[in-house]
């Protein structure tokens, strides 16, 4: 009984199996999502190790929840409203237990140099500076971390899961507009953020 | 910033709600996960426990998150009825679920599955770490997670020692002597139990772990269902830490259990006592204190405990001296022939008859009030106020009260 929705997408088939007791369908859904998960999570906190865990954490829901699957919706939709649950669970429980701190942004900030440091440093080397990915990776990490989790968990979504705005909505359980208010002002705030960075790249 | 969002509402999709940062974005680069995410992610999803437990991933090395599960609801054993090994990357065992409804071929497939079951089971023991085992290894550390996490390190515990703090001299609020004694009870028992399975195990050590593990399995599987719950929740909360916290706990585990090193269990009562002064919220927060920190809470407890004690030594003299003397204050001397004899109506220490007025009394004798502005004497009106003796005037010392400072005692009255 799978909905026109949910009809033709390969994991929303992988899941149904698993429902039903197939234990390889889970190992393929692993195989298939670990990486696209992973990659969101090390973007959302910046640290591949606590990504890895946030991922097995999403993995072991989805696979709790198997008995109650219903295909009235699009397994991504689904995995991707879990994922934010998750990230939402980790942002209170380092709340509450001061012990799991989310760095923001490891590459940039694990050195302890801010957005502004890096464009004052790089500013005389402007062409090399432009090939260095390293460096413009490490200026959008640390973009990135200056969002708050909601328009971060937003932003990645968009950018690396490809969703539209009602996946979004649906996945952060917000509204439409309301997500579109959240991208807006992550795209000002990192647009604020990264100026330093092109101001100097444009003398 | 020049754009409004009026502007910006028109965009159909989020790539042109982002503009110009989407293109930044793409330096941000795509994560691979490590080689054996895969493996650990299916066992902890699917390995489950004697006693309803699940275990976590064998390798704890990234556990500081990991909360694998330990509902069993969540996860019957239901859908999985065999488990064989998968040899793609490490060698895991992984699940294979057949459908119970198919009544018609179950027999040949449970035979099939039995045999898997049984290579994989052994080919699986052979080649990677029993999370189970792991599980069951760590439980004594897990069945007393509290306790060791209000202990905190050995560390603390030492310096606790060293500095020699006293006991609190009061109990917790709303604890009776029994709820004390009750508390501290179970404390020494966490600890024999602490010990117990110490000494046990380095008995077993020489290669028969197994049986301990065996053993250890078996008492789960007996325990009762409260008291298992009781335990899920420990292992889950023991679980939760990270793999740091994990190894700082098994070394306190190893001290508390030394019995040479008994002043370190000293010093966890003490700290017990301490902190189940405060209420249970603020008990958490103090556990989550680093040692610098616990150590000077402790310091500013055990001034303030002191500080009160004074001041209730004081009271408990002030009281004890006056209820000595001041009877004796109130009662006549005995007669000169040392007879006990009835007295007169009207005498001091007698009551009067009813209706029957007595002699008036000059001022400043018993009974009578005091003039105004006359300093009175002790014993004349009423008992004195309570004043500890080392509160009070020294020998020669002017004496004061509410009116100020008062004539010595052998100053006479001022004449009329």
């Amino acid at each position: 009984m799978v909905s026109e929705t949910a009809a033709g997408d390969p994991s929303t088939e992988l899941m149904i199996r698993v429902r039903d007791g197939d234990a390889a369908a889970f190992e393929q859904i692993v195989g298939l999502w670990q990486s696209r998960l992973v990659t969101l999570f090390l973007h959302h906190t910046g640290d591949h190790s606590t990504a890895e865990d946030l991922a097995q954490e999403v993995f072991l829901r989805v696979y709790r929840a198997r008995a109650g699957y219903q295909p009235t919706a699009k397994f991504t939709t689904w995995i991707h409203t879990i994922a934010n649950n998750v990230a939402s669970d980790l942002r209170q429980r380092s709340y509450r237990r001061r012990e799991h701190g989310v760095p923001a942004n490891v590459s940039a900030s694990s050195s302890g140099i801010g957005l502004d440091q890096i464009a004052i440093a790089a500013s005389g080397l402007m062409p090399a500076r432009l090939a260095d990915r390293t460096e413009l990776q490490a200026v959008v990490q640390q973009a990135l971390g200056t969002l708050n989790e909601r328009q971060r968990m937003a932003v990645l979504l968009a950018k690396f899961e490809h969703c539209s705005y009602e996946e979004i909505a649906a996945a952060m359980e917000l509204t439409v507009p309301a997500v579109k208010s959240l991208l807006f002002r992550a795209r000002d705030q990192l647009r604020e953020a990264i100026a330093p960075y092109m101001q100097g790249d444009r003398p | 910033m020049t754009h409004s969002h009026d502007h910006d509402a028109d965009a159909t999709d989020p790539a042109e709600a982002l503009a110009d940062v989407w293109q930044m974005l793409d330096a941000l680069p795509a994560a691979a996960a490590s080689s054996d995410m895969m493996a650990t992610t299916i066992e902890m999803a699917a390995v489950p426990l004697p006693g309803g437990f699940t275990a976590t991933r064998a390798a704890n090395s990234r556990t500081s998150m990991s909360t694998a599960s330990m509902s069993t609801a969540n996860i019957s054993s239901a859908n999985i009825s065999s488990a064989s090994v998968s040899t793609a990357g490490s060698s895991v065992r992984t699940i294979r679920g057949i459908e119970r409804s198919a009544a018609g071929w179950w027999l040949p497939a449970a035979a099939v599955v039995l045999v898997s079951l049984i290579v994989g089971i052994a080919a699986g023991r052979a080649t990677a770490p029993n999370p189970e085992l792991g599980v069951l290894a760590n439980l004594p550390i897990a069945q007393h997670v509290d306790l060791l996490r209000e202990a905190g390190s050995v560390a603390f515990l030492e310096e606790v020692a060293k500095r020699g703090y006293p006991p609190p001299r009061r109990p917790p609020l709303a604890q009776s002597p029994a709820d004390v004694r009750a508390d501290v009870q179970e404390f020494d028992a966490a600890i024999e139990a602490i010990r117990a399975v110490a000494a046990i195990a380095a008995v077993e050590a020489d290669g028969s772990s197994r049986s301990v593990l065996a053993a250890r399995r078996e008492q789960v599987l007996e325990l009762p269902e409260w008291s298992r719950r009781q335990l899920e929740k420990s292992v889950e909360s023991y679980q939760r830490l990270s793999a740091a916290d994990r190894r700082e706990l098994a070394s306190l585990g190893r001290a508390l259990a030394d019995p040479k090193r008994d002043s370190l269990v000293q010093a966890a009562r003490l700290w017990h006592q301490w902190i189940q002064l405060r209420d249970p919220a603020d008990r958490r927060d103090v556990i989550d204190l680093g040692t610098a920190d616990r150590l000077e809470w402790l310091d500013r407890w055990t001034r303030l405990d002191a500080r009160n004690e004074t001041r209730m030594e004081v009271r408990e003299n002030a009281r004890q001296f006056y209820e000595r003397e001041w009877p004796n204050r109130r009662r006549p001397p005995p007669d000169a022939n040392g007879d006990d004899l009835p007295r007169q109506p009207g005498q001091p220490g007698q009551p009067r008859p009813p209706g029957q007025p007595g002699q008036p009394r000059p001022p400043g004798q018993p009974g009578q009030p005091r003039p105004p502005g006359q300093p009175g004497q002790p014993g004349q009106f009423g008992p004195p106020r309570l004043r500890g003796p080392s509160m009070g005037p020294g020998p020669d010392g002017p004496r004061f009260n509410a009116r100020g400072p008062q004539p010595p005692l052998e100053t006479p009255p001022p004449p009329r």
